[in-house]
This record gives C-alpha cells, sequence and structure tokens, in this order.
C-alpha cells in the first residue's frame, strides 16, 4: 500500500468508525426520541473542541458470533474536548452499536478517560445509554464495570464527575452515576433502576412501569437519585454546560469566577417585607436568595425532591457559591430524613471543590413522627450536621426567621464553625417556639389557672408575649456572639459580599486522619 | 534588551533572538498577570496554602513546584 492508499484507507476506516452501526440504526435512535452518541458529544461541548481517543478499538471477544461483528469504537465514544473554553473528559455510551452493552473494550475505554481526567485533573461527563452488561462477554463484563466503580470511588472529591442518563441504566449499571456528583436525566427515556418491572412483577406481585419505577421523575422526585429531569436531550445537556459554569476542575482549583455587572453594595427594599408578621405563615425562601444573589441567578439542584431544603448554586459578586435554605413553603421548612440526606451531600460537594457555602436559616426544628424515627432521623440529622461541621470552605449564615433547637445547631450555626453569621430582626433563635415553651414551662402555672377557675387562654397569651420579647429574638444569641451581626433584611448582600470576600483565604488545619465516619 | 548580558557571548544573530526570546516572555507573563480578572484573594498564597493542606499536601511543596 503507497502513502496514498494508506491516507485513503484511514479515511474510509475513520468514516467507517463514525457511523459503525449504519442509518438505519440511527433511525431506530431517533424514532426513540433520542439522538446518537456523536450527536450528543457536539451538543454538551463547545463547536469543534472534540478530540477523539480510542476510535479504532475493537472487541477481542470470540463466541456467540462476537467474533463475526467488530465495529469499531465497540459502542462508546470517548476524548475529551472544552465547554466554555474550559476542558472535560466524556465518555458517550452509543446503543446503536451492542444496544450499548458493556464489554471488556467498552470499560477499558472509559477507564482509559477516566484516568485521564484525574490525571489532568478536569472534570468527566459520561453520557449513559446502555443496555448493560454485554452477556456474550460473560463476567469480563462485570470486572469491566467494577473496573469503573474503583475509579469513580478514587475520583470522588477529586474532580467533578457529572452523569447524563440518556436511556436505560439498570443493574450494576447504575452505580457509576450512583457514584458521581450530579445525576441528569430526561424525562420518558432516562431509566435507571437495579431491577425493572417484569423482576418485580415476578419477586414481589408489584405492577409498576419503566417511567414509574425509574424514569426522571420518579427519581427526581420520590428517590433523590437524580437531580436534575429534563424535558429533553438539548435542554439536558445545555443544563450540564450551566451547572459546570459554577463548579471548579479539580480539588486544587476555584470555582470559575465571573467579573459580575451586579453592585455588591446593592441593598434590596423587597426583603425587608417578605418575612411575614405571622411566624406561621409561609415565604419563598427562593425568593430571598434570588434576590441576594447576583442578577438573580440561581442554579437549583434537586428542586423536586426534599421541598423543605433548597439547595443550589449561585454568584456572589462574581464568585461561585453554594446556597442552602430551609424551605418556609414545604413542611414549613422543617429538617427530615430526605433534607438531612440532601443538605448533607450537597455540602460535601462544595466543601471537596472549594465552593463556599452560604445558609439561609429558618427551621421550626426536625420532623417529628414514628415514620422518621423508625426511618433514622438521629443518623440522617447528624448526616447534615457533620458536613456542616466538617466543611472547611467559607461558611456564611443568615438566620432570617426561625433558628430552634438542634435544628438551630445543625444548620451552619457559629457552634459548627460557620465564620460568620447574622440575623435579621425578625429571628428567633431559641430552644423552641413560643408557644410550646410556655406550655412546658408554665405548664404548673396554666394548671394552677385553670384549677382555680381563671382565665387559661389569657395568662398562656400573656407568657406567650412574655417568651417572645425574652427569647423569640435575635439578640439573646448576639449577646453572646453567636451571631455576629443582626442586620436589617436589605442589607443582607452587601453583608454577605463583605463577608464572603474576607474569607476567601480562610484556612483551616484539622487533625490529620485517614477520614471519619459520617454516620451513613 | 539593554542592561542585559548573557555568557558566554553569543553572536549578534543569537544575542538578538535570545533579547527577543526574553522580551516575548516577559510581556507573555505580564499580560498574563493582568488577564486575570478574579480578585487577589484567588492568587493568595495563603489560599493556596488551605486548599493543599485540605487535601492533605504540604504547602510548602506548593512553593517548590
Amino acid at each position: 500500500m503507497n502513502t496514498s492508499d494508506a491516507e485513503k484507507y484511514l479515511d474510509e476506516l475513520r468514516a467507517e468508525a463514525m457511523n459503525p452501526s449504519g442509518d438505519a440504526a440511527v433511525e431506530r435512535q431517533h424514532a426513540r426520541g433520542k439522538l446518537t452518541a456523536r450527536e450528543r458529544i457536539d451538543l454538551l461541548l463547545d463547536p469543534g473542541s472534540f478530540v477523539e481517543l480510542d476510535m479504532f478499538t475493537r472487541h477481542r471477544s470470540h463466541g456467540f458470533g462476537l467474533e463475526d461483528n467488530r465495529p469499531w469504537g465497540d459502542g462508546v465514544i470517548t476524548g475529551h474536548g472544552t465547554i466554555e473554553g474550559r476542558k472535560v473528559f466524556v465518555f458517550s455510551q452509543d446503543f446503536t452499536v451492542y444496544g450499548g452493552s458493556l464489554g471488556e473494550v467498552f470499560a477499558e475505554k472509559i477507564c482509559k478517560v477516566m484516568d485521564l481526567a484525574v490525571r489532568m485533573g478536569c472534570p468527566l461527563i459520561g453520557l449513559n445509554d446502555s443496555g448493560g452488561a454485554r452477556i456474550q462477554e460473560g463476567v469480563v463484563s462485570l470486572g469491566g464495570y467494577a473496573d469503573i466503580f474503583l475509579r469513580n470511588v478514587q475520583a470522588s472529591g477529586v474532580i467533578p464527575q457529572i452523569s447524563v442518563v440518556l436511556g436505560p441504566c439498570a443493574g450494576g449499571a447504575v452505580y457509576s452515576p450512583a457514584i458521581t456528583d450530579f445525576i441528569f436525566m430526561v424525562k420518558q427515556t432516562s431509566h435507571m433502576f437495579i431491577t425493572g418491572p417484569d423482576v418485580i412483577k415476578t419477586v414481589t406481585g408489584e405492577d409498576v412501569t419503566m417511567e414509574d419505577l425509574g424514569g426522571a421523575l420518579s427519581h427526581a422526585t420520590k428517590s433523590g437519585v437524580c437531580q436534575f429531569a429534563c424535558e429533553d436531550e438539548e435542554s439536558c445537556l445545555d443544563e450540564v454546560r450551566h451547572l459546570m459554569s459554577f463548579i471548579p476542575q479539580n480539588n486544587l482549583d476555584g470555582a470559575p469566577y465571573e467579573a459580575p455587572d451586579d453592585d455588591p453594595d446593592r441593598r434590596e427594599p423587597d426583603l425587608r417585607t417578605i418575612v411575614p408578621d405571622n411566624p406561621n405563615r409561609p415565604y419563598d425562601m427562593k425568593h430571598v436568595i434570588e434576590l441576594v444573589f447576583d442578577d438573580g441567578e440561581f442554579l437549583e439542584v434537586a428542586p423536586l425532591y426534599a421541598q423543605n431544603l433548597v439547595i443550589g448554586f449561585a454568584r456572589l459578586n462574581g464568585h461561585s457559591v453554594g446556597v442552602i435554605g430551609n424551605q418556609p413553603k414545604a413542611l414549613a421548612g422543617v429538617l427530615d430524613i430526605d433534607a438531612s440526606i440532601k443538605g448533607a451531600r450537597f455540602i460535601r460537594f462544595c466543601d471537596a471543590f472549594n465552593i463556599p457555602i452560604i445558609s439561609f436559616v429558618d427551621v421550626p426544628g426536625f420532623l417529628p413522627g414514628t415514620n422518621q424515627e423508625y426511618g433514622g432521623i438521629i443518623l440522617h440529622g447528624a448526616k447534615l450536621l457533620y458536613a456542616y461541621a466538617e466543611a472547611t470552605v467559607p461558611k456564611l449564615t443568615v438566620i432570617t426567621r426561625k433558628a430552634y433547637g438542634g435544628a438551630y445547631d445543625v444548620m451552619n450555626s457559629k457552634h459548627l464553625g460557620a465564620d460568620f453569621n447574622a440575623a435579621w430582626p425578625s429571628a428567633e433563635i431559641a430552644v423552641m417556639g413560643a408557644d410550646g415553651a410556655v406550655n412546658i414551662i408554665h405548664r404548673g402555672t396554666l394548671k394552677k389557672v385553670a384549677d382555680e377557675g381563671g382565665d387559661v387562654d389569657a395568662r398562656r397569651a400573656e407568657l406567650i408575649d412574655e417568651y417572645k420579647e425574652r427569647f423569640a429574638n435575635p439578640y439573646q444569641a448576639a449577646e453572646r456572639g453567636y451571631v455576629d451581626d443582626v442586620i436589617q433584611p436589605e442589607d443582607t448582600r452587601p453583608w454577605l459580599v463583605k463577608a464572603l470576600e474576607i474569607s476567601l483565604t480562610k484556612r483551616v488545619d484539622g487533625p490529620k486522619r485517614k477520614h471519619g465516619n459520617i454516620p451513613l | 534588551m539593554a542592561g542585559m548580558q548573557v555568557s558566554p557571548t553569543p553572536s549578534p544573530d543569537e544575542a538578538a533572538a535570545i533579547a527577543a526570546a526574553v522580551r516575548v516572555l516577559l510581556e507573555a507573563s505580564r499580560h498574563g498577570a493582568d488577564a486575570d480578572p478574579r480578585p487577589a484573594a484567588y492568587r493568595s498564597a495563603w489560599r493556596e496554602a488551605a486548599i493543599r493542606e485540605g487535601v492533605g499536601l504540604s504547602p510548602i511543596s506548593m512553593r517548590s513546584r
């Protein structure tokens, strides 16, 4: 073969590798409402930035007719590219080749980009669309999964790992996305489960559809497995790019800084009236967040799960921050099992990747009930406490209204190592609400009034007013330095900007250890 | 470049080439610093030490990178 022929041969091979299953398979993929692996990469990355690796790999298996069909690439496209100019590594599973099933070479390709991503300190984004293990390759497939899991664990907290599930992801395959930092899914076309509807029907007799069992909405609302449930693949991949704008390349890097247009000294008068006079009336903590942060931009994470705790990313004077807020609009903002887990995992992500954490507190306590106690609220609530206490990034807190009992301690209190804490004048920092406190503290007094035929309700009202005046305010805490200042609500943004900017050089050197033992 | 001496003494062409290369390097590093839009805290050695200590790396090794 002369040079010209060799070059021609390469072009032919490359063309074949670009479309290993043929146009009919691509059409079938489109008919399922899904894009091809390459189309997805094109949408995810900056135009023309993708550099493919291992295009000419092929499986080496024999038996079951595999040796007669050795498509280039072996069903997964791997490489690197950029998102807004920042380098990322990517793999994109190709459902048109062996149903995206994972065999030895397929797994090797993924492991290779994972190793490269860690070595170069770049985020890894996995586009998943796979029927599972390549059964014909037997235990080698299982080994391939475990090789990936090991790398997921080793890369955790070192580089951001994002999973985008764009088709089936079942059985053991789910554990790779589960270990990663964020999972995106698309309604109707993405499905994740350990065992599918047929097996469930056989084993437990339950009837459940694919979508109800493992669809995007089920995982976004019920299980909390997926943080982003998107309408279609285009918006999904766009949302991944949006998320990337808030997170750093690796754990030695700072999050991207965007020179702000929003005035750091902007006072926001609307915050003055946002907390209702009636302490039992709800308001929207997301509205507070949008009024405080740059340009009202807030990328909420897991917006449909444990809605009593709001988490997400925003920017404050250009700095990327993680935001956590109790949500009075949902369950009055109480902490429960789901909210604790949601918050704890988010805090640990932010801490691992040097993203400051800003908490907005309006929490009446932990949710009472046997479901919560039997479900382990003690352990799960401790996760949130542990995560806050362990985090060494800048930690700022604004108490807008209630901060009661143990939940006060847990929600980034000064005692857990928060750097700067402020309270609004409407804050009530106390062991419990006034009604409950009076019923306990003054049980004897009220019984005596009742026994003597007095007006119990009137006396209780007096005692509640007395308690509120004495305890249901921020000044007892301020006297002790548990809050650094009591600020007018409209001053929240300038106060936070100054607190954040003085905290950017925070340095905490804790005791050395292999790792702590968070109550998992 | 004025005030710059290279030893052993290069030929005039070599001297010009070295001077040009150094000039480009100095320009690039000056523009590099100016181009960083981040506040000074992001370039603080104290902050960098904090990040390295957070992952168990010595802040001293950072200085010898």
